[in-house]
């Protein structure tokens, strides 16, 4: 079949616009942000980071954290986890990758979703935890969600972005055993206090290696999807 | 070919997604009772426990599967497995943090047992029958709201899903109902409408004794701790033989029969304290001790093998009665004599220091002369030598 012979209803060529816009201008930019951002659900991906800050903030309110001992880590891990596999599930695109035809500005495209979100994970969790006192501080919440929002990005170049969650929920099922147990290795993290550069070290490595496999390789695409 | 109705394509899919889960869960369930078998001396598994668990999975899967049949999307799997999590995680707190936490309770993450829990007491079966109630409830009734929402026309579909509906929210509810009227007892969770008064009574046994210094007995569900257990206590057993009040028998007793101090504790400092598990009691006197924290088996040895057995001996003969917290004084000759004063403040981990320092004719002639004054708590820091 060539695309002559596909049949359109009447219509429906009114809508096609016959001036594609120059890939310069900012105004074709900001569209291909849009779109992009619309197509991984982006909006929706805020919308369950937000929901993951409210749980942390009702979370302190109604003293669900233990103020000191070794379960401290337990549910701001555990929201932490939820944070990264929303970022990661947000990789998904049930039609592949259209931006391909963009050519260098999907790479900026993946990069920058990818980071935005884990900012704003980063951002309204520490927001969420404001004015109160959540163990290890807000540098433990950058430490855990980049460092988990890595192993997600990198399951999601590996299992694809549908299924990318299960990477953070199993590194968060290994993270509250080894809470648990009293573990301690710089590779699990929220394991370790913020100040121990080791774990700090691994989790940054974790994200940039992360980043980096989901900006030059995107989230694999399965023949199922 | 009549078209098969929606529930029932639905139906089988969550079967056929249920039962790989429930084959894992069980797969696990016998890897672990498989080893615990074979290093097993007494008892059998419990089956209550798999039981709950397997119609808490259930009920998982139901909501799991529901959210997705109803809200297709990208995000509904991992946040299913969050909201799992976070259910799990918080009514563990609210059990922790409430002294009547009735229907936190119903949650299969509400406890962590003890070491000896189903040894010298009959496991409760009270709060499973009611989990498996509850989750059996949500699980039935979510499958049959499914049929509701995917009925599309069809009335006897309808009618069938509104009753499997209404046979589960009534399962459930009588789940809280029964949660409701729960009382958390020294042995487990006591639910009235669903208690077997016959599990009250203790389970008949004949302990297994080791002579040492004095005749040491546990349970003979505890029979391979035992060697270690008397090595751990002969030196503490021959440092006190001359002195008043000194037992001459040691047995093992359930930890829910000794006083504990763990109100403010949390789930995985239990027990850490000093005279949280041991008694001395009667004349002669006899030494209960409760074995709640094991070195796991069968390696046994640490670098501190059985210390809190130990610890938990030191404080039934010198602290004060009843588990209760000691004054400095007496603390500082527990910690000399288990050589651990690091743990203790400045002040006295000196006095502790300097007692420790001392031969072991000198410090036994001390407490010969001085125990029963440092038992009711009448030595100062600075009169220890």
């Amino acid at each position: 079949m060539t695309p002559d012979q596909v049949r359109t209803p009447a219509g429906a060529e009114s809508r096609i616009p016959h001036h594609l816009p120059s890939w310069g201008s900012a105004a074709a930019g900001s569209r291909l942000v849009r779109l992009y951002v619309a197509s991984r659900r982006v909006p929706v991906a805020l919308g369950a980071l937000v929901g993951c800050s409210l749980v942390l903030r009702a979370a302190l309110e109604w003293h669900w954290i233990p103020s000191g001992g070794p379960l401290t880590q337990q549910l701001p891990a555990l929201l932490e986890a939820g944070t990264a596999s929303v970022i990661a599930v947000s990789t998904y695109s049930p039609f592949g990758e259209p931006e391909r035809a963009t050519g260098r500005w999907l790479l900026y495209l993946r990069f920058g979703t990818a980071v935005a979100l884990t900012g704003m994970a980063v951002g309204l969790l520490s927001a969420g935890a404001a004015a109160t006192h959540l163990p290890g501080g807000s540098l433990d919440v950058v430490r855990n969600v980049a460092g988990i929002t890595g192993v997600g990005l990198i399951s999601a170049a590996v299992i694809g972005g549908r299924f990318s969650w299960i990477g953070p929920m199993a590194y968060l099922v290994l993270s509250e055993d080894a809470i648990l147990n009293a573990w301690r290795t710089p590779w699990i993290w929220p394991t370790t206090p913020s100040q121990d550069a080791g774990a700090a070290l691994c989790a940054a490595l974790v994200f940039v290696a992360g980043v980096a496999i989901i900006t030059a390789r995107g989230a694999r695409q399965r023949a199922a999807e | 070919m009549a078209a098969r109705p929606r529930w029932a394509t639905a139906l089988a899919s969550f079967a056929a997604t249920t039962i790989w889960t429930l084959a894992a869960f069980l797969g696990c369930v016998a890897v672990l009772y498989g080893a615990t078998a074979t290093r097993a001396s007494w008892g059998g598994p419990p089956w209550w426990p798999v039981a709950a668990g397997a119609a808490v999975l259930c009920a998982f899967c139901a909501l799991g599967f529901a959210a997705g049949l109803l809200l297709p999307g990208r995000f509904t799997a991992p946040l299913a497995a969050l909201v799992t999590f976070l259910v799990l995680i918080v009514a563990f707190r609210v059990v922790l943090n409430e002294s009547h936490p009735s229907f936190a309770l119903l949650s299969p993450m509400n406890s962590v047992p003890h070491g000896d829990a189903g040894v010298f007491f009959h496991y409760f079966s009270d709060l499973y029958i009611v989990q498996i109630m509850f989750f059996g409830g949500i699980a039935v009734a979510v499958l049959g709201g499914l049929g509701l929402a995917t009925a599309s026309g069809s009335r006897i579909v309808w009618r069938t899903a509104a009753v499997v509906t209404a046979l589960g929210l009534a399962a459930t509810c009588t789940g809280v109902g029964l949660a409701g009227t729960a009382r958390v007892e020294a042995n487990g969770v006591v639910i009235p409408a669903v208690h077997d008064a016959a599990s009250d009574r203790p389970i008949a046994y004949t302990p297994v004794c080791q002579q040492g210094a004095i005749p040491v007995c546990v349970h003979p569900a505890f029979r391979a701790y035992l060697p270690d257990l008397v090595a751990a206590l002969n030196p503490l057993i021959h440092q006190f033989a001359v002195l008043p009040g000194a037992p001459v028998r040691v047995e093992q007793v359930s930890s829910s029969t000794t006083p504990e101090l763990s109100v403010a504790l949390s789930a995985t400092e239990i027990d850490t304290l000093v005279g949280t598990s041991a008694t001395l009691t009667g004349d002669p006197p006899v030494l209960h001790l409760a074995l709640t924290e094991l070195p796991s088996q069968p390696e046994p040895p640490s670098s501190q093998p059985l210390a809190i057995e130990q610890a938990a001996f030191v404080d039934a003969f010198i602290g004060p009665a009843e588990g209760t917290l000691g004054d400095p004084a007496q603390a500082a000759i527990e910690a000399a004599l288990l050589h651990n004063a690091g743990s203790l403040p400045s002040p006295a981990a000196k006095a502790a220091n300097r007692f420790a320092a001392l031969a072991l004719d000198v410090q036994r002639a001390w407490l010969l002369k001085h125990l029963p004054a440092l038992r009711s708590g009448h030595i100062a820091l600075a009169q220890i030598p």
